[in-house]
């Protein structure tokens, strides 16, 4: 007997024992890289849209450079736009693969951010969107979470080694730049430090409300 | 002969190891090539020093400098002086060597007594190696209030341990190691005492309730009689800056509440170069305080310290605020945030790329902050 055909969905007929055995393998195979990589493909562009989107924004931020306080834009000083578009695609993919119609609408919705953000805001807006709306179908958070550690304890490792490598030894780094995006990370998140010290003082007050606001809610 | 050495061990020993680096960081010739003193007050105590005259070897200086508030710092720069051979200069630019390791591993022995888990005591060092106690401590040259911490965490932990285990040495060495904080920060001492007195009202009506043993609650008379003590010989002997005076310029700094938030705004984002604002340390922290129980003699007190702070917080100024903040162990709390998320049923990838996640984040703002001070 000859020849295989291949259905839509994924299911096929096998000719011969060895053409069941590569095609079923390296099907087997396509399917758990794909289960892997896919919380890890929306942890990139998650990471990679909110870095890009705040470069849309530029937001203020008040970092000490050389003991002094200076008034910093923040800039990430490199286009992220072909990486997001990479990811795109491949999300686009499963998006069809799987007909996730609702998916394709929602992130769509990234586009309508364009007149104001221009294509950096509109890409990372729809990349945003892009992977809340693969983890709400796919709903494997902790692989995701897992992924945004692992990227951004990559980044932070990169940027360690510029302070304690190339700084010291007062060498030229290639690393500067991510080591000025990483402060600029830093100075952003400060600014919701005044706001969670509250909690951290006032826990003697918001502990029994919160246990008697949840306790209600179980009643 | 072979030394295992633990997980949390190996975590107390890398803290250790930051605490020194710490120090010398910011003097590493490529980073600060004209060896500038890199804290705000470090010329205040070169000052403080010279005029003590304590070069001329006359140790009484130490509680004249600086109305007598402050005269083990000086005792321990002249002691660093004298083993070490250097000038005044040298010796206040250096002492950091000692105080950042010493403040860390207190911190862990803080944590070992009052909880008895190692990892909480291994991330308590940690956190207060890369938290704000480090960097603003350098930015500032807080040297006398980094000092009055590892002091305050060291007698706790004697105390805790003496009313866990009964034991009367460990409450001496709590006196004894309260009564040199009275002589180091009487600002902290009250806020600390203060702390100590209502745990042991909260402690006395739960043993009353219970029925039980007034063991504890004697015990932790005695400490606080012996702070109480030392404060008054500070006071009428030897004529030095006590409590009331310390609270006295507390009071002079009270603000109105209405500027609560511009204050909050400006203690966090410029003063000491926004180190204070560490996003990821205060959120753990946050965490831990939630996590925390209210059933033990160190939970009762670390609740206790938290809620005089908080009282407090809103109607100080801007220094006040900041100082009130520093002075919280801010690493045990984190510590405790951590531990328990470890503890959590996540999957191990997750927790592992989390922790090196926090862990280099820290790391990194430890030497940016030390790096950016020059």
């Amino acid at each position: 007997m000859h020849g295989a055909s291949w259905r839509p969905g994924g299911s096929y007929l096998c000719l011969s024992f060895y053409e069941c055995l590569v095609w079923g393998g390296l099907r087997g195979r396509s399917e758990s890289l794909a289960e892997v990589g896919f919380p890890f493909l929306l942890a990139l562009q998650s990471v990679l849209g909110s870095l890009q989107l705040l470069d849309a924004f530029g937001p203020v931020y008040y970092p000490m450079v050389h003991r002094a306080t200076r008034t910093v834009r923040f800039d990430l000083g490199i286009n992220l736009l072909a990486p997001l578009l990479v990811l795109l695609v491949l999300w686009l993919g499963w998006a069809v693969w799987e007909s996730r119609l609702r998916a394709l609408f929602l992130v769509s919705l990234g586009l309508l951010v364009y007149p104001f953000l221009g294509i950096e805001g509109s890409l990372s807006a729809v990349s945003l969107l892009a992977a809340a709306s693969g983890l709400w179908f796919h709903r494997r958070l902790e692989e995701f979470f897992t992924g945004v550690f692992a990227l951004l304890g990559g980044f932070e490792a990169l940027a360690l080694f510029h302070w304690v490598f190339f700084v010291p030894l007062g060498l030229s780094s290639p690393l500067e730049g991510v080591a000025w995006v990483e402060m600029g990370l830093f100075y952003l998140a400060a600014y919701l430090a005044p706001l969670l010290v509250l909690p951290l003082l006032f826990m003697w007050i918001l502990k029994p409300l919160l246990r008697w606001g949840l306790g209600k809610g179980k009643r | 002969m072979t030394i295992k050495l633990s997980k949390p061990g190996a975590l107390l020993i890398f803290s250790i190891s930051l605490g020194i680096i710490s120090a010398l960081y910011p003097y590493s010739p490529a980073i600060n090539p004209e060896g500038k003193g890199v804290g705000v007050d470090i010329h205040s105590y070169v000052d403080y020093v010279h005029s003590a005259e304590i070069v001329e070897k006359d140790i009484s200086q130490a509680f004249r400098v600086s109305d007598g508030s402050r005269p083990v710092i000086f005792m321990l720069i002249y002691g660093f002086q004298g083993v070490t051979g250097s000038d005044a200069f040298t010796a206040v630019k250096f002492l950091p060597i000692i105080l950042n390791p010493l403040m860390i591993a207190a911190s862990f022995f803080l944590a070992l007594q009052a909880f008895g888990d190692e990892w909480v005591a291994a991330w308590t060092a940690f956190f207060t190696a890369c938290g704000y106690q480090v960097t603003v401590g350098m930015y500032s040259y807080f040297l006398t209030n980094m000092l009055a911490l590892s002091l305050a965490f060291l007698s706790l932990g004697f105390l805790f341990r003496s009313l866990r285990r009964d034991c009367n040495t460990s409450l001496s060495l709590a006196s004894i190691l309260g009564v040199l904080l009275v002589f180091t920060h009487p600002w902290m001492s009250n806020q600390y005492g203060a702390t100590t007195i209502l745990t042991i009202i909260i402690s006395y009506n739960r043993t009353r309730k219970k029925k039980g043993s007034y063991e504890n609650t004697k015990r932790t008379l005695l400490y606080i009689a012996s702070l109480g003590l030392s404060d008054l010989a500070k006071t009428l002997l030897l004529h030095g800056s006590g409590a009331i005076s310390a609270s006295s310029t507390v009071i002079s700094n009270i603000s109105s509440l209405p500027e609560f938030w511009l204050d909050s705004i400006f203690s966090f984002r410029l003063r000491f170069g926004g180190t204070l604002s560490v996003f990821i340390l205060v959120g753990l922290a946050v965490l831990g305080v939630y996590l925390s129980g209210f059933g033990e003699f160190s939970e009762i007190y670390f609740t206790i310290f938290l809620v005089l702070t908080s009282l407090l917080f809103p109607i100080g100024d801007k220094v006040i605020k900041s100082r009130l903040l520093y002075n919280v162990p801010i690493g045990l709390f984190a510590a405790i945030g951590m531990s328990s998320l470890s503890r959590w049923k996540f999957n191990d990838n997750f927790k592992k790329f989390f922790i090196l996640f926090v862990v280099l984040n820290l790391t990194v703002y430890l030497f940016r902050s030390l790096a950016n001070l020059v």
